[in-house]
């Protein structure tokens, strides 16, 4: 009996030794590198004030916004800008929309860089590997509205395309004026964009991939399409995991630049998102900020949970991809 | 997400690889790929140079038959385009500073394994998935004062997290020995960031430059939120503005160059002047750009 009471007394006084060994250490630390903790002031001042101190105006959402009254003074109303919000049929209109395209993104948009990395990494000619790459990642630096003139040449009723069509005997399309065609529009528009500077992120991870393993499966026989099925796609797995979390956990957005410079009221129907519907609800009609912040407190929760839920998900299937 | 610091010295991928028949044809879907990239702003070129007889006939050419300069001499005479560009100006020049010295210091720290660096990250990374929205960020800079003055589109967009992370890792990789030594012969903090961090990381701090350069070129989201006197409108909002209504600029067209200098064509040589700058730089740049992906690779 006393061996075990003497026991438990000493690895107390060994854990508070360990504890106050510890602190004695962070205390240390913390006085070395005194002066550099007023460095990060600047940065971190910033994020309180542009990231933080909005959320505390989140409390919109729960009031009657007054300008005379400010944020803090406005009334409380409990949940009547959500049952206003929820009320209206644009509102549901604008949620449907938001989440099929960014479906459709996820479907359509999401491999074109996996398979664009894994067939630029078969180019034997590293000149040539280096020219495509700088066509492909040229759009991305360019903002949507350049992008919308540019198609608004090629797409508009009378514009380039519509003309080749006609050479070619067909009838002119709507591009930018029928729904679903509209729809097509922005997917392709999407991966025009940023398949190209995508792709170089699966190219820096598939840069890593030791040779030594395409060595030793060329000896055993196997062609280009088995090296990338069963080394090249299982090394990139873990990246495309990530990247696919983090585009869900955007799809309440579905792009605003985009879809703000290209869509027009004759095709609101289909491609009314919900970051347009706010920012119609707020800068171009009646101005009610309260339930313009109910809207964006919904986006940004549900983007929380499918995040999260992309994250479980994908943990389950694979242990080593999860994000967080 | 883990961002790891690749080695820029790997081993050269040294198999052979021959040139076969499956081969060609990949390179051939690859540069129909890149053709399908290319051709819409090669269309934008040919619009913005032919003369509007051309147009109204077909606007769809394989190489301009007759060229005319009518829609560039009316862009160049716009005040207002030229108005965009001094704003964009002044915004890339102070916004890029800005950028760069908030981004440098917090990544600096956050370099260090400094006590409490773990909390700081998680107080970052949580604004890349929650934030207050619209309208409290809006009201926040509308009570700050800064409506209608170039601070507005400047002072709110400081630090993007990528950059930083990107940063921090470029950092993490300037090996300790040389600020110890450095320390041994009696430098501070400060003296070693200017002096030894900030010298090293020259073509890292040209590639975050650089990104947020393009950023600051790209910005019309806070001038159309926050600009009310149009002649502080960065140039992205003036196309914007002239894309949407074409009507708009055919009534500024002098009545007597009217019938040369026609809508579409002067839409697509204010477009064809505000790419040619980033399209200049960025082929030259491009291993730059593409460095600070591969750095900032997330992996798993």
């Amino acid at each position: 009996m006393n061996s075990t009471t003497t026991n438990s007394l000493n690895a107390n006084l060994y854990k508070r030794q360990l504890r106050q060994q510890k602190r004695r250490q962070l205390r240390k630390d913390i006085w070395h590198y005194r002066k550099l903790y007023p460095l990060m002031l600047f940065g971190l001042a910033f994020f309180i004030i542009f990231s933080y101190v909005p959320m505390y105006g989140i409390q919109l959402a729960f009031k009657d916004y007054s300008i005379r009254l400010g944020i803090t003074g406005s009334e409380w109303v409990g949940l009547e800008n959500f049952q206003t919000l929820f009320a209206r049929s644009e509102f549901w209109n604008a949620v449907r929309n938001t989440l099929i395209i960014s479906l459709l993104k996820l479907i359509f948009t999401f491999p074109v860089p996996i398979l664009l990395a894994i067939c630029l990494n078969e180019i034997v000619s590293s000149k040539v590997k280096r020219t495509l790459q700088i066509i492909f990642t040229l759009p991305h630096f360019l903002s949507w509205i350049t992008i919308s003139g540019i198609m608004l040449a090629l797409l508009s009723t009378n514009g380039t395309i519509n003309s080749l069509i006609q050479i070619l005997g067909g009838s002119p399309v709507k591009w930018l004026s029928s729904g679903p065609i509209f729809i097509g529009v922005i997917i392709v528009s999407e991966i025009w964009k940023t398949a190209g500077w995508t792709c170089i992120i699966y190219m820096a991870a598939i840069a890593g991939i030791d040779p030594e393993l395409y060595e030793s499966a060329r000896m055993d026989g196997a062609n280009r399409l088995k090296c990338a099925l069963h080394i090249t796609w299982p090394c990139i797995r873990g990246t495309a995991a990530i990247l696919l979390i983090m585009q869900v956990g955007r799809a309440m957005n579905a792009n605003f630049d985009q879809i703000f410079n290209l869509y027009n009221p004759t095709v609101y129907s289909v491609a009314d998102i919900i970051d347009t519907y706010i920012f119609r609800i707020t800068f171009l009609q009646s101005a009610n900020y309260g339930v313009s912040t109910a809207v964006g407190l919904f986006k940004g929760i549900t983007n929380c949970i499918l995040l999260l839920s992309a994250n479980y998900i994908v943990g389950k299937l694979n242990r080593e991809s999860k994000m967080i | 997400m883990k961002l790891k610091t690749m080695k820029s010295n790997l081993p050269k991928n040294k198999r052979k690889r021959k040139i076969n028949i499956p081969h060609i044809f990949l390179v051939l879907i690859l540069c129909v790929y890149g053709f399908l990239i290319l051709y819409p702003f090669y269309n934008s070129v040919l619009q913005s140079i032919i003369p509007y007889k051309l147009a109204i006939r077909s606007p769809f050419l394989l190489f301009p038959t007759e060229i005319d300069f009518t829609s560039y001499q009316f862009i160049f005479h716009w005040d207002s385009l030229m108005y965009g560009f001094r704003t964009t100006f002044i915004i890339v020049v102070f916004g890029v500073l800005y950028n760069l010295f908030l981004t440098v210091t917090l990544s600096y720290v956050l370099s260090k394994p400094i006590p409490g660096r773990k909390i700081i990250n998680l107080f970052i990374v949580f604004t890349m998935f929650f934030q207050g929205g619209l309208i409290p960020g809006y009201l926040l800079v509308k009570g700050l004062g800064m409506m209608d003055s170039y601070a507005a589109m400047i002072i709110p967009l400081g630090i993007n997290i990528m950059n930083l992370m990107i940063m921090r890792s470029y950092f993490q990789g300037i090996p300790d020995e040389l600020s110890e030594a450095a320390k041994l012969d009696g430098a501070g903090e400060y003296t070693i960031l200017l002096r030894i961090c900030l010298p090293l990381s020259k073509p890292m701090l040209a590639t975050i430059g650089l990104y947020y350069g393009v950023e600051r070129w790209n910005e019309w989201y806070n001038g159309m939120l926050f600009m009310r006197s149009v002649e502080k409108w960065p140039l992205q909002l003036r196309i914007r503005d002239m894309i949407q209504s074409v009507g708009s600029v055919v009534n500024q067209i002098p009545e007597a160059s009217r019938p040369t200098a026609y809508p579409l064509g002067i839409q697509m040589a204010g477009i064809v002047i505000s790419i040619i700058p980033v399209a200049l730089i960025y082929p030259f740049l491009q291993k730059y750009f593409v460095k600070g992906l591969t750095l900032g690779g997330v992996k798993g």
